[in-house]
């Protein structure tokens, strides 16, 4: 069959009958993926801030994607964690200065260019305000490490003498290629340490995005 | 030997459903064949070909075109619901819906062109006692639903820099 989607349902039963109770009381625990993900432990809320600009590139990473691969990846149960939790990314709107989950660490994503420095400033500047002052910034979309080097310093350095705050470099994440997988799975596991969890990420656990 | 032929007005949908099936592959090319495995759908059945890169929902009614249209998109819902993910592993929905019908059914100018819906003129009818299905050819093909591009939205932000913030980031 052309379609591997449409597998024999017995395949499927042993899953089935053991989430079956759902069914009945309560509405199934979906993940992104649309996959049942058992009985969840603790809600791990990473709100996310999206710094594009419009000059973004059709070949960067593109925030929905990032915001899909990211929770699938963080959702990848650790191999030496004892009680992993569930993620979700949540996006803030860039005119709300505050919201309940950003009290912790914010994942900023920005354009890799000037506008997307200027953008990203303007976001922190705004949520530090009234709520964290703990941010990771992640670049996409440069041509090569020196300009990456540079939105980053440029930013950092910005933070720093203007607000006090000392930014989380998170690096350049590419558009979905060879490396993606990998640059992805220590991404998230650079996010999960900044968070606070205890989870442990296999680095050759990737998910396949 | 003089062919009896008329058409047949009282089908039942079972019947019905076996016609489609036959024809299947011209209905929606080489290799057609239904998904295996699917829970009977009354007055729908989903099938995949080579020529589509997804399952085809195809749904049928031998009189009215407006059930066989909205029994289609009832059953695109359900299929494209939550539930649906928890019985089928690496799901994935149905890419469009052929309605099967001997008018056209209601919509399909607003169809035409934004949605991957499609609409061939059916008829059944009885050849010497035996079923049979007539499929019109395609006339004018209503348009595929063209990809909608994933260009993201800009950040909209209005600046608020003092006048040494301003300096600083003017520039990388």
């Amino acid at each position: 069959m052309r379609n591997p989607a449409w597998r024999p349902a017995q395949l499927h039963s042993g899953p089935l009958a053991s989430i079956q109770h759902h069914f009945i009381d309560a509405r199934p625990d979906i993940g992104n993926n649309g996959k049942y993900r058992g009985k969840p432990g603790i809600t791990h809320t990473l709100p996310v801030c999206m710094a594009i600009a419009p000059g973004h590139p059709a070949h960067a990473l593109q925030p929905d994607y990032l915001k899909d691969a990211l929770t699938r990846q963080l959702n990848i149960p650790a191999s030496t964690a004892v009680e992993h939790g569930i993620w979700q990314l949540q996006a803030i709107a860039p005119e709300r200065s505050t919201t309940h989950a950003a009290q912790g660490f914010i994942l900023v994503f920005a354009t890799a260019d000037l506008a997307g420095v200027r953008l990203a400033y303007t976001l922190i500047k705004r949520l530090s305000v009234s709520s964290s002052r703990r941010f990771g910034v992640l670049f996409s979309g440069a041509r090569d490490d020196e300009r990456v080097q540079r939105c980053q310093e440029r930013l950092a350095s910005g933070a720093r003498r203007f607000l006090g705050i000392g930014i989380h470099e998170l690096g350049h994440l590419s558009a979905p290629g060879p490396e993606f997988s990998a640059q992805l799975a220590c991404l998230a596991e650079e996010v999960q340490r900044l968070c606070g969890t205890q989870s442990i990420h296999n680095p050759l656990e990737v998910a396949h995005t | 030997m003089t062919l009896q032929i008329h058409a047949v007005t009282d089908i039942d949908s079972s019947d019905l459903r076996s016609l489609v099936i036959d024809q299947l592959g011209a209905l929606l090319g080489d290799g057609a064949r239904p998904v295996e495995h699917m829970p009977s759908m009354d007055g729908c059945c989903l099938a995949t070909s080579e020529n589509h890169d997804g399952p085809v929902l195809l749904s049928f009614d031998a009189h009215d075109p407006q059930r066989a249209l909205l029994t289609g998109l009832a059953r695109l819902d359900q299929l494209g619901s939550e539930m649906a993910t928890l019985f089928l592993h690496d799901y994935q929905p149905p890419a469009g819906l052929l309605v099967l019908a001997p008018a056209a059914p209601p919509g399909q100018l607003l169809f035409g062109g934004s949605c991957p819906v499609s609409w061939r003129r059916i008829q059944v009818l009885s050849v010497n006692g035996e079923l049979g299905m007539v499929i019109d050819p395609v006339v004018a093909q209503t348009a595929a639903a063209a990809p909608i591009p994933m260009v993201p939205r800009p950040t909209i932000v209005e600046p608020e820099f003092s006048p040494e913030e301003e300096q600083h980031f003017s520039q990388l």
